[in-house]
């Protein structure tokens, strides 16, 4: 793999991982600003989560150092050093998420030979339209999911009577959310991180998603049905964030399906397209005498 | 109950300059691809800084949560 690949794979890294810093800080600071208003009873659990989603910053923020250090060490620089012992210049562009009604970006590296063999192979059949409707219903799941957190969180009392299984439930579906947060916010970063990068992969990142969501709405479907054994407020509310959530997963499934079904009959227009070009060139070569065939 | 408000809001200010700083490591991180060469490794030991920065202030955040944690008991 070419020096300037690997280096435009870990300025990727480092930008999902910076996405994943800053929803962790947003979902710290949304928790934080509830402490205020939470009963004592709940008090430790929050606090409890807002040390453990500290734990997880502090090793992604070592992990973006350890990106910093794969940078340096793929440009030959020492550290701190200005020795550079690479010859490449990174030239273009938006490695970033480009806000949806700009064109889509080109990466474009000037190192004598392209990363990609034509400027096609690098622009995904995606609308800008269709990223952003995406990233909207991600942003919304991510809410939320936010929302079930706090909410389980408030069955983890100690009030609740363990004996009936319902703490030990409220513990899974709190952890179930926590883990779910965590994979949407890796997936989130990961496709918009693709879509910005404008790269073919894309399309494959939506399928994995798409699966993803299909197993999530199983999970959704066995915490609800236990949840309706019981009506308390805490579990009410779970119950309808449940039911939200489900019907956003719902809406997400469908757009990824119609990116993924219009993302095909695109590339199906096109290679149509491509073999009508080839035949009619075939045809002028046959016309022409002397031409090779 | 009284006792913990000072230090949550303590935490959100403390959160709240991590998420800047992710904000600005994103913002530099972007700028990487079309840095110049010459640039770069001053661009790289700003980004580290930035972790260095960032690690600092999520530890400071923690130390705060443990110690509301002490406090609830």
């Amino acid at each position: 793999m070419s020096n300037h690949k690997k280096l435009l794979e870990v300025i990727e890294g480092l930008l999902r991982q910076t996405l994943i810093l800053m929803d962790l800080a947003e979902s710290s600071l949304d928790l934080a600003q509830n402490l205020g208003s939470t009963g004592i009873g709940e008090l430790a659990g929050l606090i409890e989560q807002l040390i453990d989603d500290c734990d997880l910053g502090i090793a992604k923020l070592q992990d973006l150092s350890s990106l910093l250090d794969e940078t340096r060490e793929i440009l030959g620089l020492s550290s701190g050093s200005s020795t550079v012992a690479v010859p490449i210049t990174v030239r273009e562009r938006n490695f970033s998420i480009e806000p949806p009604n700009q064109p889509p970006p080109s990466l474009v590296v000037d190192t004598g030979s392209a990363i990609f063999s034509s400027h096609d192979t690098i622009i995904p059949d995606i609308t800008s339209e269709e990223t952003a409707a995406l990233e909207l219903e991600q942003k919304n799941i991510l809410g939320e999911l936010n929302g079930i957190r706090r909410s389980t969180n408030q069955l983890i009392r100690p009030d609740y009577d363990s004996g009936s299984g319902f703490s030990q439930l409220g513990k899974s579906a709190f952890l179930w959310s926590i883990k779910i947060i965590d994979a949407i916010t890796i997936l989130t970063a990961m496709s918009t991180g693709g879509l910005a990068k404008q790269v073919p992969q894309v399309v494959d990142s939506l399928r994995d998603i798409q699966s993803f969501l299909e197993v999530l709405e199983e999970s959704g479907s066995a915490v609800r049905g236990f949840s309706l054994t019981d009506a308390s407020p805490e579990k009410s509310t779970c119950v309808q964030k449940t039911n939200v959530l489900e019907e956003l997963f719902e809406k997400l499934n469908a757009q990824i399906g119609a990116v993924i079904e219009d993302d095909e009959k695109r590339k199906k227009k096109r290679r149509e397209e491509e073999l009508d070009k080839a035949e009619r060139e075939q045809a002028e070569r046959d016309r022409t005498p002397g031409a090779p065939s | 109950m009284n006792q913990i408000l000072p230090l949550v809001d303590d935490f959100l200010k403390t959160m709240q300059i991590v998420l800047e700083i992710a904000e600005e490591l994103r913002v530099e991180a972007q700028q990487l691809p079309s840095a110049e060469l010459d640039t770069l490794p001053r661009k790289i030991q700003q980004l580290d800084d930035l972790c260095t920065e960032g690690l600092k202030t999520y530890e400071k955040a923690q130390d705060i949560a443990e110690e509301m944690r002490d406090l609830v008991g």
